[in-house]
């Protein structure tokens, strides 16, 4: 819902690495974003077209955005890494379940709430 | 020639959030402040619960302040105000959440000395407060049985994101025909950490429940 506003503060990075470059153009950039944020990327994508539209230095298809996985840690035993998902009809998708996959104990969270400008491909001189 | 160049920048956009989150954090534990924050549905009981929570706090000594977050308007803050609680107002405008930066200027209005339990109520949204920690130590959801009996399973993610969920206006599960069971029994599915108390703020049902796992 708050895309939009995600979507200035990434065109604001982007603007300040043009004028630092001095770049002509900018072909891609690349955006992380944690399967556990709740940003949906249709709605990015969307406010990333419109705002484009008024910046001639930025191709407006050129957001790439790759979904990061989500990382955990148990608080009980050692267990590091991916999440245990249910699939089940009545979710849209697998979703994630928030417990230890080996010992059933409470976990935090490593990875997976992120939103992060990774990479801007640009042309310069 | 033109070149084509690749600059790596790993610029977080929430973390700006998130950094300011911690401060409020460190901020509310040097004054040795529990701070809880409310999300939940649009007219699930948020505002109706901290006002009765704070009843009971109130008479048995305990300082509460609120800070009310909405769209528009002082309705909230009118409410809590009539509880004898300090209140800071925050219109966030466009925006569908509280943020960090919004709740550091509500805490520079706040006597944090006099001050034992703040209550920070969110904007009525399910979806993206979640992605705004604002600082408070725990995050309540508050769901109520009047918007059925799929609210937690069409909202997984934000049950891991909760430490506790409220089940609210139980009273009304009968005529809703709702079984509140349902939604306790989905939330533990997704998160079978996640204490879930069952309330009726209305007729003041489940308050003690709700105020033992808050640790109060
Ligand atoms: N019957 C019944 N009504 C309740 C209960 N809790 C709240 N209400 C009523 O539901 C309506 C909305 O309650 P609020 O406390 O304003 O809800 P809210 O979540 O703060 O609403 P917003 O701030 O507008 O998102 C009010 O008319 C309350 O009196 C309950 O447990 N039972
Ligand atoms: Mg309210
Ligand atoms: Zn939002
Ligand atoms: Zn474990």
């Amino acid at each position: 819902m708050h895309e939009f506003s995600i979507i200035t503060s990434i065109m604001e990075v982007v603007k300040s690495e043009i004028e630092k470059r001095n770049a002509i153009m900018v072909l891609e950039i690349q955006l992380e974003v944690g399967e556990l944020s709740f940003l949906s990327h249709d709605a990015l994508q969307f406010g990333f077209r419109a705002l484009a539209e008024n910046e001639p230095k930025i191709d407006k298809v050129c957001l790439k955005i790759i979904t990061v996985s989500a990382d955990v840690k148990c608080r009980k035993c050692s267990y590091s890494g991916s999440m245990k998902t249910i699939e089940s009809e009545v979710y849209h998708t697998a979703a994630p379940v928030f417990q230890c996959p080996e010992c059933s104990g409470p976990i935090d969270i490593i990875k997976g709430r992120e939103c992060v400008v990774t990479n801007v491909r640009m042309e310069v001189d | 020639m033109h070149q084509v160049c690749d600059v790596e920048l790993g610029a977080d956009i929430l973390a700006a959030n998130r950094r300011i989150a911690e401060d409020n954090t460190a901020l509310l534990e040097t004054h040795n402040i529990k701070a809880f924050d409310f999300l939940g549905a649009i007219g699930s009981g948020k505002t109706l619960l901290i006002e009765k929570l704070a009843d009971i706090l109130q008479s048995r000594g305990i300082r509460c302040a609120a800070i009310a977050g909405d769209v528009a308007g002082d309705d909230d803050y009118r409410r809590f105000s009539a509880h004898d609680m300090l209140v800071v107002n925050i219109n966030t405008g466009k925006e569908c959440h509280l943020d960090a930066h919004m709740v550091d200027h509500a805490l520079e209005k706040l006597d944090l000395e006099n001050i034992d339990v703040l209550f920070i109520e969110n904007v009525g949204n399910l979806v993206c407060p979640a992605d705004f920690p604002l600082g408070s130590q725990t995050r309540i959801t508050i769901v109520s049985v009047t918007e059925g009996d799929d609210m937690v399973r069409k909202h997984p993610v934000l049950m891991g994101s909760s430490d506790i969920l409220v089940v609210n206006k139980i009273g009304l599960a009968g005529v809703m025909e709702v079984d509140p069971n349902v939604l306790s029994r989905d939330a533990h599915r997704i998160n079978p950490h996640v204490p879930v108390v069952m309330t009726d703020a209305k007729q003041g049902k489940g308050l003690e429940d709700l105020l033992k796992v808050m640790g109060l």
